[in-house]
C-alpha cells in the first residue's frame, strides 16, 4: 500500500519542483515566454490566412467541411501543436548524452514518476500560453466556439498530454540505449506532423494516407480530439483511441527501460 | 557493519570499431555492418567497506574508478558479480538505495544552471522529501560549514569551480545520506577550496557518521579524508589496505637536499657508506636508507664538511608509492 501511495505521489512531488524551477527559468528568459505565446498565434494566422486566400470565394465549393469549420480546425490543430513536439524526450536524450542522467538515476523515484513528474512540471507552464493565444484567436479571427467545445476540448486535454507523454518516455527510454535522440526524434516529429494533422488536416490527405494515420497514434494528439471539438467525431470514441494508446506505448515503454537500463553507458568522472 | 560489499564485479562494455582503412569501401562497410569491440572497464573487483570508514579509490586513469562508483549506485548494471551497498542491490533496488546514498561527480553538475542556488537546494528537498524545518536546519548547517552564505542568491552559471563544488558538496549532504560516494570532488579548487572540503567531508565521517568512498587523483584529499586505500590498475584491484602500509611501499629512502653556501665537490663527503650524494648547482642531494642512518647522523656528517644555508628533508611519500606502483602495472 505504501509503496502504491509512493508511486502515485511521486510524479506529483517530481512535477511540483520542475513546475517551481520552470516558471522561475521561464521568468528569467521573458523573450522566450513571448515567443511561446507568439508562436501559436503566428503558425494559425499564416495557416488560416493560406487557407483563406487559396479557397476564397470557392472556399465553401471545394473544401469538405465549412470555412469557418476549416480555420477553427486550423487554430485548434495550432493550439495542440504546443503540447506535441517530444520536447521531454529531446532533454531526456540531452541528459543521456552528456552524461547528467546519472543524477536522474540518483533520485529516489522510479524513472517513469521521474520522467512523468519533469513532464508535468515542465509542460503545464507552457499550458497557459496557448490558452491565452487560442483566446486571441477567438477573438481576431472570429472562431466563435461555444463553451461546450472549450469543454470537450479540456477534457481531451488530459488524453493528449498522456499521449504524447507516453511517445517521449519511449524516444527517450530509447536513447538510454541508442544514446543520441536525433534520428529517432527527426523521424518520430515528421511522421508526428504528418500524421497526427499538425502539417495539413488529415481529412485534406489522400484518403489511403488518411486511413494509415488512424492506424498510429499520432492523430490522437491534434486530429481527433478537433474533430471532436468541431463535431466531427464522438467524444468516447476519442478517449478510447486516446486511452488505448497511452497504454500500449507505455507497456512497451516498461520494457523499453528494463531492456535500455542495463545497457547505458555514462562515461567519465 | 557492511556497508558496500563486492564480489568479482565485472563491467564490459561493447564499443562500435573504428573501420580499418580509411576508404570509403571500408566506411560505408562499417555502417552497414557495424563491428563491436568488447571494453573491459572493470575485471573481478573484490572489496568491502565497512560503516563509518573512510576508503580512498586510487587507480591510473581509465582504471575503472568512476565505472565501479557507477555501478555502487545502480546506474550502471555490472555484466558479471555481485554487489551489495547499504544492504541493496544497486541496479535492482536503485530508488530505495538512492535515498541512503549520496555521490558527487567532480566533471558533473547536479544544480540548476540558470537559478540561484538556493533553488536547487529547494528542488533536492522536494525531491528528497526532507520536511521543512529539517530542510532549513540541514541548509544552515551547510552554509556555515561551507561558507556558502553569500552564493546562495547567485545564479549557479555565475559560480566559480570552487563556489560551485562547495555547493555541490552541501546539495549532496542534504538527505544525510549514509554512504557518500565521490569521485574527483576536487578536481581543479585551489588550496582553500580544497580545505573546506576536506574539513566538511571529515565532519561528515566524524561527526555525522556518513561512510566515505573517495575516488581521486589527490593525494591530498586522500591522506586528509581517507585511512584505508583500494587501488584498481586496469580494472582490477591491486591493493587493499592501510595508507600507512601503502606509504612504505615507497621503499625507505629518505632524502635530504643542502643549499650549499659555496662552490664544493661532492666527492669529499666520504666516510659514509651506501650513501648517494648529487650535486646540481648549488644544490647537495643526499639519499640514504633511513633504516641504516638516522637523520641526525647525516646531517652531522654533511654539516661537518659543507657550509649549508638552507636544509629539506624529503620523506618517502604516498605519491612515491602509488606512482611505483602504477609504474609496476600495480605489482605489489
Amino acid at each position: 500500500m505504501g509503496v502504491l501511495r509512493t508511486a502515485l505521489r511521486g510524479p506529483f512531488v517530481v512535477a511540483g519542483a520542475h513546475l517551481r524551477v520552470r516558471i522561475l527559468t521561464l521568468s528569467a528568459y521573458r523573450l522566450v515566454l513571448l515567443s511561446q505565446l507568439a508562436e501559436p498565434i503566428t503558425r494559425a494566422s499564416i495557416l488560416s490566412f493560406l487557407l483563406r486566400a487559396i479557397y476564397s470565394p470557392a472556399a465553401e465549393r471545394v473544401l469538405p467541411v465549412p470555412m469557418t469549420r476549416a480555420v477553427s480546425y486550423v487554430a485548434l490543430a495550432a493550439f495542440l501543436g504546443v503540447f506535441a513536439g517530444f520536447n521531454n524526450a529531446a532533454s531526456m536524450a540531452e541528459r543521456v548524452k552528456s552524461g547528467d542522467v546519472v543524477f536522474d538515476l540518483l533520485r529516489p523515484w522510479s524513472w517513469f514518476g521521474l520522467t512523468l513528474g519533469e513532464y508535468m512540471g515542465t509542460r503545464l507552464p507552457f499550458a497557459l500560453w496557448p490558452f491565452l493565444a487560442l483566446l486571441g484567436l477567438t477573438l481576431g479571427l472570429g472562431l466563435g466556439l461555444a463553451w461546450s467545445q472549450y469543454l470537450t476540448l479540456l477534457l481531451l486535454l488530459p488524453g493528449v498530454f498522456i499521449l504524447e507523454f507516453s511517445l517521449s518516455f519511449n524516444i527517450g527510454t530509447a536513447t538510454l540505449w541508442t544514446q543520441n535522440s536525433w534520428g529517432l526524434g527527426l523521424s518520430f516529429a515528421w511522421l508526428q506532423q504528418l500524421f497526427s494533422g499538425l502539417l495539413v488536416p488529415i481529412i485534406l490527405l489522400p484518403e489511403s494516407l488518411g486511413r494509415v494515420a488512424y492506424l498510429t497514434p499520432f492523430p490522437y494528439l491534434v486530429d481527433a480530439p478537433v474533430r471532436a471539438v468541431l463535431g466531427l467525431a464522438d467524444i468516447p470514441g476519442v478517449l478510447l483511441g486516446q486511452a488505448a494508446w497511452a497504454a500500449a506505448l507505455m507497456t512497451i515503454g516498461a520494457f523499453l527501460h528494463l531492456a535500455a537500463i542495463s545497457k547505458l553507458r555514462v562515461n567519465g568522472g | 557493519m557492511v556497508i558496500i560489499k563486492a564480489e568479482n564485479l565485472s563491467k564490459e562494455f561493447s564499443v562500435r570499431a573504428k573501420p580499418t582503412g580509411g576508404g570509403l569501401r571500408e566506411t560505408i562497410g562499417a555502417v552497414l555492418k557495424p563491428r563491436h569491440d568488447v571494453i573491459m572497464a572493470v575485471k573481478d573487483v573484490s572489496f568491502s567497506v565497512s560503516a563509518g570508514e573512510a576508503v580512498a579509490y586510487m587507480g591510473p586513469n581509465g582504471a575503472g574508478k568512476s565505472t565501479t562508483i557507477k555501478l555502487l549506485t545502480g546506474i550502471l548494471t555490472p555484466t558479471r558479480g555481485a554487489v551489495s551497498v547499504c544492504g541493496l542491490t544497486p541496479w535492482k533496488q536503485r530508488t530505495r538505495l538512492a535515498a541512503r546514498i549520496g555521490a558527487v561527480f567532480g566533471q558533473r553538475s547536479q544544480l540548476l544552471w540558470d537559478l540561484p542556488v538556493r533553488e536547487s537546494f529547494r528542488f533536492l528537498g522536494t525531491m528528497y522529501d526532507i520536511p521543512g524545518g529539517e530542510f532549513v536546519k540541514r541548509l544552515n548547517f551547510s552554509v556555515e560549514m561551507l561558507d556558502i552564505g553569500e552564493l546562495l542568491h547567485q545564479p549557479v552559471r555565475e559560480l566559480s569551480l570552487g563556489q560551485k563544488m562547495k555547493c555541490e558538496m552541501a546539495a549532496v549532504l542534504l538527505h544525510r545520506p549514509a554512504l557518500l560516494l565521490l569521485d574527483e570532488p576536487t578536481i581543479g579548487l585551489d588550496l582553500m577550496a580544497k580545505d573546506r572540503l576536506r574539513d566538511t567531508l571529515r565532519y561528515a565521517q566524524k561527526e555525522l557518521g556518513m561512510t566515505i568512498l573517495l575516488a581521486s587523483h589527490d593525494f591530498g584529499d586522500v591522506e586528509a579524508i581517507c585511512e584505508r586505500a583500494v587501488l584498481l590498475v586496469n580494472g582490477t584491484v591491486k591493493y587493499d589496505g592501510s595508507l600507512d602500509v601503502l606509504r612504505g611501499m615507497a621503499g625507505t629512502t629518505r632524502v635530504i637536499q643542502f643549499t650549499l653556501a659555496s662552490a664544493a665537490d661532492p666527492g669529499s663527503l666520504g666516510s659514509l657508506p651506501e650513501v648517494d650524494a648529487e650535486l646540481d648547482g648549488d644544490t647537495l642531494t643526499v639519499s640514504f636508507d633511513r633504516d641504516r642512518f638516522t637523520s641526525a647522523e647525516v646531517l652531522t656528517h654533511v654539516l661537518s664538511r659543507f657550509d649549508a644555508t638552507d636544509v629539506r628533508v624529503q620523506e618517502p611519500t604516498l605519491e612515491n608509492a602509488i606512482r611505483k606502483l602504477y609504474a609496476s602495472g600495480g605489482e605489489v
